[in-house]
């Protein structure tokens, strides 16, 4: 079994498949560097002098670091929104007896049950009549409900399989039950909450049909502009590739700094 | 205990949610300032009004906010033009529209979605704006003005006009084909996997992304080979020789002739448009407003200096335009039609010199335009014998049921036969539903 894990084959699997996946990425930053008679070249030019114009031309259209803004504050409230009513949820589905906790657990994921679109004209009537279409309220408090059950579920599977025995020991030690499932439960529970934030996060920040259509000016996202580039007359792949290139880079140093408490979550195991 | 806990918690979120979205930034709308005197210089005394108006990016918005400066400084009206990118403008506008947000005053609207939100109330008719303003639509070519037309009401002026046209490479082909049947030939000849020695990949193209413009295609074959869409007594007339004809025709080109490119299915306007402007195929049936790009030095150094426009091969060429209609819940309406009549009639000349259509005739034909848009007189011409869509309200999910059809055909998933009956009994139960057989 020890020389397997070395086979290698192994490695041009592991790095084929990185290659493939990865090769879209990449071509959507190499094109943003590139002119847009480079872009289009047949066959593609693979040697030129790399170009900013694509990001100037970004800046120069669009308030970009506006949208940047509400962007970031969207994502981070509706995260964290969504981490502490769908953790408390899941704690309580997984540790109380609730009456009718089936329909409970079932109804919470009816939401998911079919497709968003169906949700877009009421969502706009009942922020219209709050008041609040375009504005950031109504995007966080969507996405929030969104992520809710995803969070929720993920957070309850992972609850119901920590021993109870932790808790009840902090408690009869003197804590409360918040004490218990804040000092306790939840750091035992951190890879499932890394996870249920990536996951989240990545859900707000791409998310595009809700914010296509709750919002007009004052809080559009940046995946609606990048789609502003998707003309009548044509793409501009270049301002399509900046926008997307600069998308990426958050959601890339979230990812990284969350990661280690996955790892280090499924190294616990130290209740059994 | 833990319930106090969580009140506190969820209070504190709340808040800070509330805290977020109160600041939320400004963003300019159209570039320029964001910020307006107090004061304008002109309006007298009435207070500053100010109008949004939603377009698709590209042409229409940079044209709309190219004029809206000139709008604010003849009137004291200021004018937002929002754009919105073209895969999602619909889906926005629609949603918005039926929600009643006043968030925007004037919509730009495809003509057949007219007889939709007309027929809803979410379009407010300009009939008793144009008596108010002694407004007439004489000066709009016949086609377009009728196309604004719900009811005999008019719910939108029309801005700028579409049609489709046939692009070739004037370097390959001496005279373009008039005929499909002659269209399929010259394709035959300029594509590779026929004639090895053709310059161009393939010979022609075909708009076949599932959506708005690929029926549109379509009906250019089917009129030319004989069809109505509807008979007298508005029973659906696609499942007939000349539809099943058409759509053979079309799906012989892609899957057995091959002399479209192998993904056409994902093809509309822009494909279109670099697949010609990298020299890919040697025609198109592309849309109008394509002939700028093409004619620009820069943005097509393979083609530019050698490409022509005729007529679509068989001569009944498809028309829509695209208008400017006001919201009913809008709070602004006087404003917005002042903007709207301004804009199709009074700055129609400086709509078109940057870079739109105008449904203006004389704008057309006038030569100072002409000599900047050299493609005007093939405009008027093919305008004369254009056709559009009938004005249903339930045109929209016609478009939906006969872009169905055609998608299923081009997939081998039907036979063009079967997938135009499909359509018709579609069409024929939806219209039955709503009554216009009884």
């Amino acid at each position: 079994m020890r020389s397997n894990r070395n086979h290698p084959l192994l490695y041009v699997y592991v790095y084929g498949a990185l290659v493939i996946f990865l090769f879209p990425i990449f071509w959507v930053m190499f094109t943003s560097i590139k002119t847009p008679t480079q872009a289009f070249q047949i066959p593609p030019v693979w040697f030129f002098s790399p170009s900013l114009e694509n990001y100037r031309e970004v800046f120069r259209t669009q308030p970009f670091s506006e949208y940047l803004i509400n962007s970031l504050i969207t994502t981070v409230v509706a995260t964290l929104l969504a981490l502490v009513i769908g953790t408390l949820a899941g704690y309580s589905l997984a540790r109380f007896r609730i009456k009718g906790q089936r329909v409970i657990t079932f109804s919470v994921f009816f939401t998911k049950m079919f497709p968003p679109i169906v949700l877009v004209v009421p969502f706009f009537v009942l922020f219209q009549q709050l008041g609040s279409t375009d504005s950031l309220f109504s995007l966080i408090v969507s996405y929030t409900t969104f992520n809710l059950p995803f969070v929720i579920w993920l957070m309850w599977g992972f609850l119901k399989e920590l021993p109870d025995s932790l808790e009840e020991a902090a408690i009869i030690d003197g804590t409360t039950r918040f004490g218990a499932m804040w000092r306790i439960v939840l750091p035992l529970a951190k890879p499932g909450l890394a996870v249920s934030a990536i996951f989240t996060a990545m859900n707000c920040w791409n998310e595009f049909l809700f914010a296509l259509n709750l919002t007009s000016v004052k809080a559009m996202t940046l995946p609606v502009m990048a789609a502003n580039f998707v003309t009548q007359e044509a793409i501009l792949w270049g301002p399509v590739t900046a926008t997307g290139t600069m998308l990426m880079i958050p959601m890339f140093i979230f990812t990284l700094l969350i990661q280690k408490h996955i790892v280090s979550g499924l190294a616990m195991g130290a209740v059994k | 205990m833990k319930f106090k806990w969580m009140a506190v918690v969820l209070v504190l979120m709340l808040a800070l949610s509330a805290c977020a979205s109160s600041q939320k930034p400004s963003a300019s709308q159209n570039g320029d300032n964001g910020a307006t005197q107090g004061t304008g210089s002109s309006g007298g005394g009435s207070k500053e009004q100010s109008i949004t108006v939603v377009a698709r990016s590209g042409t229409y918005y940079n044209t709309l906010s190219a004029l809206a400066p000139k709008f604010e400084q003849e009137t004291g009206i200021r004018v937002n033009v929002q754009e919105v990118g073209r895969d999602g403008y619909l889906q926005r506008v629609s949603t918005q529209l039926i929600g009643r947000g006043d968030g925007m005053d004037v919509v730009l609207l495809l003509n057949n979605y007219i007889g939709q939100f007309a027929a809803g109330g979410q379009l407010e008719s300009l009939d008793s704006y144009m008596e108010q303003y002694s407004r007439s639509m004489d000066h709009f070519l016949p086609v377009a003005a009728d196309a604004v037309k719900y009811n005999d009401q008019v719910y939108a002026m029309p801005l700028d006009v579409s049609t489709m046209f046939l692009v070739y490479r004037t370097d390959l082909i001496d005279t373009p084909p008039t005929t499909w049947e002659e269209y399929r030939e010259v394709a035959k000849r300029f594509t590779q996997s026929i004639n090895p020695d053709s310059p161009t990949e393939f010979g022609t193209t075909f708009q076949g992304k599932r959506g708005e413009t690929q029926p549109k295609e379509w009906y250019q074959y089917f009129w030319a080979m004989g069809g109505e869409m509807f008979d007298a007594d508005l029973k659906p007339q696609l499942h007939s020789q000349s539809g099943i004809d058409a759509l053979q025709y079309v799906v012989d080109n892609f899957s057995t002739l091959k002399i479209v490119p192998p993904d056409i299915t994902t093809y509309e306007f822009p494909e279109v448009l670099s697949a010609f402007q990298n020299g890919k195929v040697a025609m198109a049936i592309e849309w109008n407003s394509a002939y700028p790009t093409f004619a620009d030095p820069e943005k097509s150094p393979e083609v530019y200096d050698k490409f022509a426009i005729a007529e679509v091969p068989g001569g009944k060429s498809y028309m829509q335009t695209w208008t400017l209609a006001v919201n009913s819940a809008s709070k602004n309406k006087d404003a917005a039609f002042q903007f709207i009549s301004w804009v199709t009639n009074e700055a129609a000349k400086d709509y078109a010199l940057a870079g739109g259509i105008p449904a203006v005739k004389s704008v057309l034909e006038d030569p100072e335009v002409v000599k900047v848009r050299p493609e005007f007189p093939k405009i008027v011409e093919t305008l004369g014998k254009a056709q559009s869509e009938p004005n249903l309200p339930e045109w929209p999910l016609i478009h939906e049921f006969i872009t169905d059809a055609i998608t299923a055909a081009l997939a081998g998933e039907k036979t063009p036969e079967a997938a135009l009956e499909e359509a018709d009994e579609n069409i024929v139960n939806l219209l039955e539903s709503r009554g216009y057989y009884n």
